[in-house]
């Protein structure tokens, strides 16, 4: 164990005595965490989006539900337009409009009467927080119009057939009436009146999770696989310095070398896993749930990640096709991984075939385990398994190394 | 202390060490002197246990490399032919790493890794990474982290190539002193004079045989008193064959179309008669060098070749 202890502190003094070696391979996901938090700050980004509104009805009331749309916060993220319904239709086939609510003719006399009314709302499949929030406004509408139609339906018949604004005195004595009788029914709930059609295909959920989020664990997941991969070049440099070959003739086992190595990159992966939690928590407002096993999942698979690119450097004959094997496999892997692009944004068969790759899995694990949707067997399981293959690929490449790449 | 007995290593049909034994006691240089590519350092590397022996068998301390390679290991300490530092780290780091993993800890590390740095001349820069260390004030370190452990065995593969000549003395008296100690050490060059200078005992490689050993003055007798002359020019081999064998006290190492190496007694004093029996037979000579009995005219006598070749 001692001689673990001393070839970790020499790898970490080394480490330590190159900042520009960890830069590079630090530098790449800080820039984008960088360029995400310029862009979006602190909070997650609001959405915006395009309501086309074609009311064929054309009554008050029916201006009223349009006007219910744009109040408040939802206001600041909805542009209503009154459109034609044709239009609306094309529009919203083109993808330019996040809603389209159709208030079809005789909506006010449905509502006002004791009939059922109708509203037609086609949302777009490309987004999903908007056209959600506009579902759930709908349905709001929809409960109100009922509580109104039962609570103040001869009010409103009457109001409707007013050729002005009705007098003062009258609204007073309607607000008087609406709320005694608020006080006597409110709580019991009865099936709305007006029907809610809504029609949007299945949406992705992509875009439920605020950008931060979702990109914070791609980011982590490329900080881990870069490190995984620069530090695995290491072994040559040690072979080309001539200390590897000084090592073998010294009483140090391989695999006591080669531990030492791990223990020395395992507290720089829990290092970096400690600062990207500080960085989502008060930097990107990204999820950032259970710390300490996220840490220890960073270590395990960064250093099960590390020994994978270890025994592409070794395999090769010299430090150039070495470098290049090793170059492609990281590349490929942090395309496909879920690295660069978070699954979400690829093609859903690639994101597919991306889950299982190394680097995949661990991140899928990782977002597990950073938004809470993990569960304590998933996440025993993840840890077991990850280890075994850790544990796997040691043993591999420390039989290598002796064997087969020191001389 | 080393016991090399048979020894053979080959990279495929290339036979690196051919058969080699030879002993080395403690407190003894003992020089192995070859050429490039001579196998000297496959030797030092089956010694040290970076390879393993294909036959034959090697002892270190008493213990048997290939089976009881950790207990060997743990009495060597090896100056490998190129510098083996962590270039990041400092003078007093690259001790203590390898002097840790050597099994000195605590006090006595520390006490080590002074007495070390004291002894090779660098606890003025003990704290400076070594990539700012000149060629020669590496050479010692690398020197220094075969010694820090103070191994009962050395062994140094071409430890003073690429130093300047104000290091390599410095180098040299320090292998000395290890010895002085009762260190025993196997040195590996194919610088001559150095050889004449530190070992003890020699033995001379070529092509993964040894072809002699022995002290110097052991070695010197079999070449005898006899001085080397080298001829160079053109000739007709045949000719010149043909006159310089009816001399007496001559003797034809090599023949070659332009360079012909003599041994005689007094190969000075018969300069001009051979120069003579040589033009009468057609050549004609460019330039002649006499040369006192040496290790380098030994191996030009044993293999045919100069040593740099």
């Amino acid at each position: 164990m001692r001689t673990v202890l001393l070839t970790a502190r020499k790898d970490l003094l080394r480490i330590a005595r190159d900042p520009v070696g960890l830069g590079v391979w630090l530098g790449m996901p800080v820039l984008v965490a960088v360029a995400l938090l310029a862009l979006f700050g602190r909070e997650a980004p609001k959405p915006h989006g395009v309501l086309f509104i074609a009311d064929q009805d054309g009554t008050f009331l029916s201006t009223l539900v349009a006007r219910a749309y744009t109040q408040g916060e939802l206001g600041q993220m909805i542009t209503a337009r009154l459109v034609p319904l044709e239009e609306g239709r094309r529009r919203m086939q083109a993808g330019e409009g996040s809603a389209l609510l159709v208030i079809p003719k005789g909506f006010s006399t449905a509502v006002l009467g004791s009939g059922t009314a109708r509203l037609e709302l086609v949302t777009n499949p490309s987004q999903a927080i908007l056209p959600g929030m506009l579902e759930e406004i709908t349905e709001i509408l929809a409960d109100g119009a009922w509580y109104l139609q039962q609570l103040a339906g001869e009010d409103l018949r009457r109001f409707s057939e007013l050729p002005g604004r009705p007098p003062d005195r009258m609204i007073a004595d309607f607000s008087l009436r609406v709320a005694h009788l608020i006080d006597r029914i409110g709580g019991y709930v009865d099936p709305p009146v007006i029907d809610v059609v809504r029609d949007a295909p299945t949406s992705d959920p992509a875009g439920t999770v605020p950008v931060t989020s979702l990109m914070f664990p791609s980011m982590v997941s490329m900080a881990v696989l870069f490190l995984a991969y620069g530090y695995s070049g290491d072994i040559w440099r040690e072979k080309l310095a001539g200390t590897l070959g000084r090592t073998v003739v010294t009483p140090v086992s391989m695999s006591q070398w080669l531990g030492g190595k791990l223990l020395a990159l395992g507290a720089l992966f829990g290092c970096v896993g400690l600062a990207a939690l500080a960085v989502a928590k008060f930097a990107l407002n990204a999820a950032a749930r259970h710390g300490a096993l996220v840490v220890c999942w960073m270590v395990v698979a960064g250093l099960g990640l590390h020994l994978l690119m270890l025994l592409l450097q070794i395999a090769a004959g010299d430090i150039r096709t070495a470098h290049v094997t090793a170059n492609i496999t990281v590349m490929a892997l942090a395309m496909l991984g879920g690295s660069f692009f978070p699954f979400e944004m690829m093609p859903a068969w690639l994101a597919r075939i991306g889950q299982w790759t190394p680097n995949g899995w661990a991140l899928l694990k990782l977002r597990g385990m950073l938004d809470g949707s993990a569960d304590a067997a998933g996440i025993a399981g993840a840890f077991g398994a990850a280890a075994a293959v850790t544990g796997l690929l040691f043993w591999w490449s420390s039989r290598r190394l002796r064997n087969r790449f020191v001389l | 202390m080393i016991q090399v007995q048979n020894l053979r290593k080959a990279y495929g049909p290339v036979v690196a060490v051919d058969g080699a034994t030879f002993e080395v006691r403690a407190g003894e240089v003992f020089g192995l002197l070859g050429p490039n590519g001579a196998g000297k350092t496959t030797t030092i590397h089956c010694i040290s246990g970076l390879l393993k022996p294909a036959s034959g068998r090697v002892r270190v301390a008493g213990h048997d490399v290939v089976r009881e390679g950790k207990a060997a290991r743990a009495s060597i300490g090896v100056a490998p032919q190129e510098l083996a530092l962590y270039e990041e780290l400092s003078a007093a780091e690259n001790l203590a790493y390898w002097g840790g993993v050597q099994g000195l800890q605590g006090a006595q590390l520390k006490q080590r890794i002074e007495e070390t740095l004291e002894l090779f001349g660098l606890q003025d820069r003990a704290r400076e990474p070594v990539k700012r260390f000149s060629g020669g004030m590496k050479r010692r370190l690398n020197f220094a982290c075969a010694v820090v452990h103070s191994p009962k065995v050395l062994l140094l593969d071409e430890p003073t190539v690429g130093v300047d000549p104000q290091s390599r003395v410095r180098l040299l008296e320090m292998v000395r002193q290890q010895a002085m100690q009762g260190v025993c050490v196997l040195y590996t060059t194919h610088y001559m004079e150095e050889a004449e200078t530190l070992c003890d005992r020699l033995a001379i490689m070529d092509n993964g045989r040894l072809i002699a050993q022995g002290t110097l003055a052991e070695l010197r007798a079999v070449l005898g008193e006899r001085e080397l002359l080298t001829l160079t020019g053109t000739w007709e081999e045949r000719n010149v064959r043909a006159v310089l064998e009816r001399m007496d006290g001559l003797e034809i190492l090599q023949v070659g179309p332009e360079e012909l190496t003599l041994a005689a007694a007094d190969a000075s004093a018969r300069l001009a008669k051979i120069f003579g029996l040589l033009g009468a037979a057609g050549a004609e000579i460019r330039g002649a060098t006499v040369r006192q009995p040496s290790l380098e005219s030994l191996f030009i006598r044993l293999t045919g070749k100069e040593l740099r070749e």
